[in-house]
């Protein structure tokens, strides 16, 4: 019983980090440019989807895939910024939800017309793949992408910490008219910002591919998963979206164990509830001023 | 004499008059040389989770229609729908399809979406030939216009179970416990059901020593396999999509389960190519029960040469050959109803007694609850990239392989 309680924790934790990784890119979307991404679950399929097809057509690894989707997806980020998206910035919450979910539909409705409606599994070997330490067994997809969740943390830490670029978008984050006032590029740090969204949602997409099978109708649950992980988080927050994660992981796992496997997704939304009835902001979310 | 010709001379009034009259005595003449015709809604789940199958069945629909052109001389005329995937828009589509113009309907696949469409059709009187669902209350809420060709769940399982205790009895090592995986939704919740009935009714020689229900929507199967594995099984008895079945293989896989026996009574995933393509030499060995087309029928090689034809990529699976056969029966209540109305092909579908096409099956015949009484299910393993019929033996292609290679051992 203690080996099957070890081995469902340390399974709910890595998927909780799959899901921190997942949520990455709404987080630092919203935390700059304050605008919610709805079409976010649909970037991550597009990165699925980019991991599914370099997998099949030429036998790339899940990292070079994932590689390729950052760039590729940055580049596709950064365009729809600066030819749609930043025509919205000013304009009122409830036209911006309007504008990323018709940005999600349209993305679904060109996936189904590509790669039409049936889920695409990966063919990869990783998606078969375990590493054994002592009784434990660790699924390598998963452990793959925790990993990477982390590298991709720390990393776009040391940026935003570190680089004269990085310094520009806290500095956007933190004040928009103090930015504009000082002469910061705001325009660019927008479109850079909302190309590293874009790309963290295609990596981690590719980096899911041996999980998940790619499917456009899955662009919906990914998009809720991001939201539920980042509110319970703090949304803005890198560390937070892969607390979130953390949690809801841990929280699917042990409600599977303890009660029913039908429990899961009704624990974590209830979770949700609780984290925004007592502490709204999330977890290491910001305090509104 | 001016009067009389001016009398006879032809005004507007008479050339009407004239036209109507003829072409109305044209009408039964031509009616009668024409090809009879029916307008057939199809409501399938083309789109959402289910849109594999979904999509097989539109295939199965319109080879069949075309196939009932030439068997029947019915011009079918199919107009789709799709759910989906939302057990609520079945009625929705259903509704969609009867103003439309269709008298008969023909789907949904999915027990949810069937029950909802099948209220719109009870409303409108309008006939449904349900080719695929296999919750017992599709036929057992009182629905006159339900024609349900597949069987309820609570058969399919226990001539599933039947087929599977002839299996083990013949093995030299059988297997001694199982644990049932299976969706919580209203196809898998309705099969664990029966299966459990059907297990002390057959006093089945495995005992049952966990039961794991998982979401339909499930990202992930980790934890439901871990604790099928914990029990201690031997054998692993799911009832699945193909997703499903696909996740829980892998979990498999990687948690190093290698049960001597998967057995999916009314399940997809050995019938369908998704399954193989996803999981190559670990597919190989389940087994799977349902319906399935009859190999030793006189059509078959020529309607799986006209569905290559069609769909070089696809293969004509147990989803489009109950989709052909729902039309190939509609065309024959057509023909005997000599009518295309709703009411006249109801009549005639109360008294089908027809061979079945493609299928394997006995004659189709629908009791009074709308129920077919004579189908038959088949045993099928994953061999070699392709599902094998295993049983029952007088279609098998091949006999059963027990037990599974162990995952790791492939």
């Amino acid at each position: 019983m203690a080996l099957l309680w070890t081995n469902v924790l340390v399974s709910g934790i890595l998927m909780g980090l799959v899901y921190g990784l997942i949520a990455l890119g709404l987080t630092i979307i919203f935390g700059v440019i304050r605008m919610v991404n709805f079409a976010h679950g649909a970037m991550v399929v597009f990165g699925l989807y980019i991991g599914y097809c370099t997998g099949l057509w030429w036998g790339f690894p899940v990292v070079a895939a994932a590689a390729i989707a950052g760039v590729v997806m940055f580049a596709f980020g950064y365009l729809l910024e600066v030819l749609v998206v930043k025509r919205f910035v000013t304009r009122p919450h409830h036209i911006q939800f309007i504008l990323f979910i018709g940005i999600s539909l349209l993305f679904v409705g060109l996936q189904l017309i590509t790669f039409g409606p049936d889920p695409r599994p990966s063919v990869s070997e990783l998606s078969f793949k375990t590493i054994s330490i002592a009784n434990l067994r660790l699924d390598l997809a998963r452990l793959q992408a925790a990993t990477a969740a982390a590298v991709l943390i720390v990393a776009l830490g040391a940026f935003l910490r570190f680089s004269s670029f990085g310094r520009f978008i806290r500095a956007a984050a933190d004040n928009r008219l103090g930015g504009l006032v000082v002469g910061l590029p705001i325009p660019r740090i927008y479109a850079i910002t909302f190309g590293i969204g874009a790309a963290c949602a295609g990596i981690a997409g590719a980096l899911i591919s041996p999980l998940f099978d790619a499917q456009p109708f899955l662009a919906v649950d990914f998009t809720l998963l991001a939201f539920v992980t980042v509110i319970i988080g703090g949304l803005g927050s890198f560390t937070g979206a892969l607390l979130g994660g953390l949690t809801i992981g841990i929280t699917e796992a042990v409600a599977a164990l303890l009660f029913a496997p039908s429990m899961k997704a009704a624990l974590s939304y209830g979770l949700l509830i609780v984290v925004l009835l007592f502490r709204p902001r999330g977890f290491l979310g910001a305090k509104e001023s | 004499m001016d009067k009389i010709v001016q009398a006879r001379k032809p005004t507007r009034r008479t050339v009407l008059g004239g036209t109507l009259g003829l072409a109305a005595a044209m009408a039964p003449w031509r009616a009668k040389a024409a090809m009879p015709s029916v307008k057939v809604g199809a409501i399938m789940p083309s789109s959402g989770v289910l849109a594999f199958p979904g999509q097989a069945c539109v295939r199965g629909v319109n080879l069949g229609a075309k196939f009932a052109k030439e068997r029947f001389g019915v011009v079918v005329d199919v107009v789709h729908a799709d759910t989906q995937s939302k057990p609520e828009n079945g009625r929705i589509a259903a509704e969609a399809l009867i103003r439309q113009g269709c008298t008969v309907l023909v789907g949904a696949w999915d027990s949810g979406a069937t029950i909802s469409a099948l209220q719109a059709a009870e409303a409108a009187k309008v006939p449904m030939v349900v080719h695929i669902a296999s919750a017992t209350q599709v036929t057992s809420q009182g629905f006159t216009q339900v024609f349900r060709f597949y069987p309820p769940a609570s058969k399919i399982v226990r001539l599933s179970l039947a087929e599977m205790k002839n299996i083990v009895a013949s093995l030299s090592d059988p297997p001694k416990t199982a644990a049932l995986l299976h969706l919580n939704n209203t196809m898998g919740t309705s099969t664990a059901t029966s299966i459990d009935q059907a297990w002390a009714e057959l006093d089945m020689p495995l005992k049952l020593v966990a039961h794991v229900p998982y979401d339909e929507k499930a990202r992930d199967l980790s934890v439901e396999v871990a604790k099928a594995k914990a029990s201690g099984a031997d054998t692993l008895v799911s009832v699945t999509r193909v997703n499903d079945a696909i996740m829980i293989t892998r979990e498999c896989v990687k948690q190093g389960w290698s049960p001597k026996m998967i057995f999916s009574p009314n399940s997809n995933g050995v019938v369908d190519k998704a399954y193989y393509d996803a999981l190559g030499k670990y597919a190989e060995g389940a087994m799977s029960t349902g319906l399935g087309y009859n190999p030793k029928s006189p059509d078959t090689k020529a309607i799986i040469a006209q569905f290559q034809s069609d769909y070089p990529n696809e293969w004509l699976d147990v989803n489009a050959g109950c989709a052909f056969e729902a039309i190939q029966i509609v065309a024959d209540a057509v023909v005997r109803a000599k009518s295309n109305a709703s009411a006249d092909i109801h009549a005639a579908l109360k008294t089908t007694n027809m061979e079945p096409v493609l299928m394997y099956s006995g004659p189709t015949q629908f009791d009074s609850t709308g129920q077919n009484i004579n189908n038959r299910i088949a045993v099928f393993q994953a061999r070699g990239n392709r599902p094998y019929v295993v049983g029952p033996e007088s279609i098998a292609e091949a006999k059963p392989q027990f037990p599974l290679v162990p995952f790791e051992k492939r």
